[in-house]
């Protein structure tokens, strides 16, 4: 008991090795329970700071086991093996938000047990867990999606507005998908990604019928557009914050775009769309997370977005979308930061039919408008089989 | 008495809901069981929000997620990084 109390008060963080799930933490488990046992002191009096330590590996056989389920719970992230304060080896469970306090808080069961085969569990609020991989286009060998194509282009690519450079930042997107129109053919994505400079602010200009729409964008040329080109020139359509949805156009410039309108990793899609329902599966091909597949977890949506006046620039509005559909987006594995333009098909191997244009998200959700809503704004058609 | 169609209570209630400071939006979502119900994105959850919610709309239940700030997915590069 003594030893336990002077650890205690010592705040033993030092030197635990620990098994991790997902990352590498050094930690320690809070007080859970109360009773000392024969394996504290064991714990305490030997050197138990190893895989190897026979205490510690018994918690790491029990993590293993349950790690499965307890990932199953919303918002657990990961589990790891580290020690109590006073000692014990215990499970780590890795939450992006203090899951017990929301649960205790709305009068619901706490969500973690306290013990699993008789080792403490004790919750470690991380927030989310980041890989900070970098990336250089052309580097990998998956399908590159950032890097200047050889014309025709398939589309799920980066792109974007020539001029998109202001208040010292470029900015860009994805050129998701190809539409046809009056016996023309244009090129699909966000009015945030082609349209949304609307203030001479910090580059002295706003977008323009006729401006060019380049690929890659300019994120992917270090802001230097003489290393893109030009595959399309915009058609304004103003879509915000005017109508419900978040789209732009351009109009294809000769043999620059593929005609099937075929998209990187996905190939040519069904002229035909379809519905969203909920866990529909759905993929889709964007700038930044490349072929990514989620499903449909809600329907009539309703949210709020914030939009700014141009690149890295002030507030412009925010706009109340409704009809919305609602993606599962866990750690933005599905959508991240440049893949706004993306059109989503649903997951199938050949001609997948148009399900949404993706537009906005956050690290737990996306959010696409309905593909027929985009459509009939524009009085379009999808370009496919 | 026949329950309101979730879409009309959606609606319904879009004013009182999106007044609520941190609310980002809501949407309907169905139970493994395939009973609808309504799910309030909040940015961050707290206990101040979760009482200002209510606990179900017009028989429907209601479910807090929190989704953080949804943002435009465009992306930008500081200019002077190689």
């Amino acid at each position: 008991m003594t030893d336990i109390f002077r650890v205690r008060a010592g705040k033993t963080f030092s030197a635990i090795v620990l098994f991790l799930t997902f990352a590498f933490l050094i930690a320690s488990c809070s007080d859970l329970v109360n009773e000392p046992t024969v394996q504290q002191e064991t714990v305490q009096s030997g050197n138990i700071l190893s895989k190897e330590n026979p205490l510690v590996r018994a918690a790491i056989n029990v993590q293993e086991k349950h790690t499965s389920a307890l990932m199953d719970i919303p918002e657990v992230i990961g589990t790891a093996v580290g020690l109590t304060d006073d000692g014990r080896p215990c499970i780590l469970v890795l939450t992006k938000t203090d899951i017990k306090e929301a649960a205790l808080a709305k009068r619901q069961a706490d969500p973690l047990p306290q013990k699993l085969e008789n080792i403490p569990v004790e919750q470690m609020v991380t927030g989310e867990i980041k890989a900070f991989k970098s990336s250089k286009p052309g580097t990998d060998t998956k399908t590159d999606h950032k890097s200047k194509q050889t014309s025709p282009i398939q589309l799920g690519t980066s792109g974007g507005w020539r001029y998109d450079l202001a208040n010292g930042y470029c900015c860009g997107g994805t050129l998701g998908s190809l539409v046809s129109k009056g016996g023309k053919q244009y090129i699909l994505s966000n009015y945030h990604v082609l349209e949304a400079d609307i203030v001479n602010g910090g580059n002295g200009r706003v977008a323009t019928n006729g401006d060019p729409v380049v690929q890659p964008g300019l994120i992917d040329v270090s802001c230097n557009a003489a290393n893109a080109q030009n595959v399309a020139s915009l058609v304004l359509n103003h879509s915000l914050p005017g109508s419900n949805v978040d789209a732009a156009i351009a109009e294809v410039i000769s043999g620059m775009v593929r005609t099937d309108g075929a998209i990187l990793e996905v190939g040519p899609i069904s002229s035909s769309t379809v519905a969203a329902s909920i866990n529909q599966a759905v993929k889709k091909s964007g700038r930044t997370t490349g072929l990514t597949r989620s499903k449909v977890s809600g329907l009539n949506a309703t949210v709020s977005v914030a939009y700014d006046n141009e690149c890295a620039g002030g507030s412009a509005f925010t706009k109340t979308f409704s009809g919305q559909i609602i993606i599962a987006n866990k750690a933005s594995r599905f959508l991240a930061g440049g893949d706004s333009g993306s059109l989503m098909v649903e997951d199938v191997a050949t001609n997948p039919r148009a399900v949404g244009l993706l537009f906005a998200g956050s690290n737990t959700l996306a959010v696409a408008n309905p593909i027929g809503q985009v459509l009939s704004f524009f009085g379009a058609t999808m370009v496919g089989n | 008495m026949q329950k309101k169609p979730i879409d009309q209570v959606l609606k319904d209630n879009q004013k009182m809901l999106l007044s609520v400071n941190g609310v980002q939006g809501f949407y309907q979502g169905i139970t493994d069981d395939g009973v609808d119900y309504i799910i309030v994105m909040v940015d961050t959850l707290t206990k101040e929000i979760m009482s200002k919610l209510p606990d179900s709309l017009d028989g429907y239940p209601v479910k807090l997620e929190e989704t953080g700030e949804i943002k435009p997915l465009d992306s930008g590069a500081d200019k002077s990084l190689p």
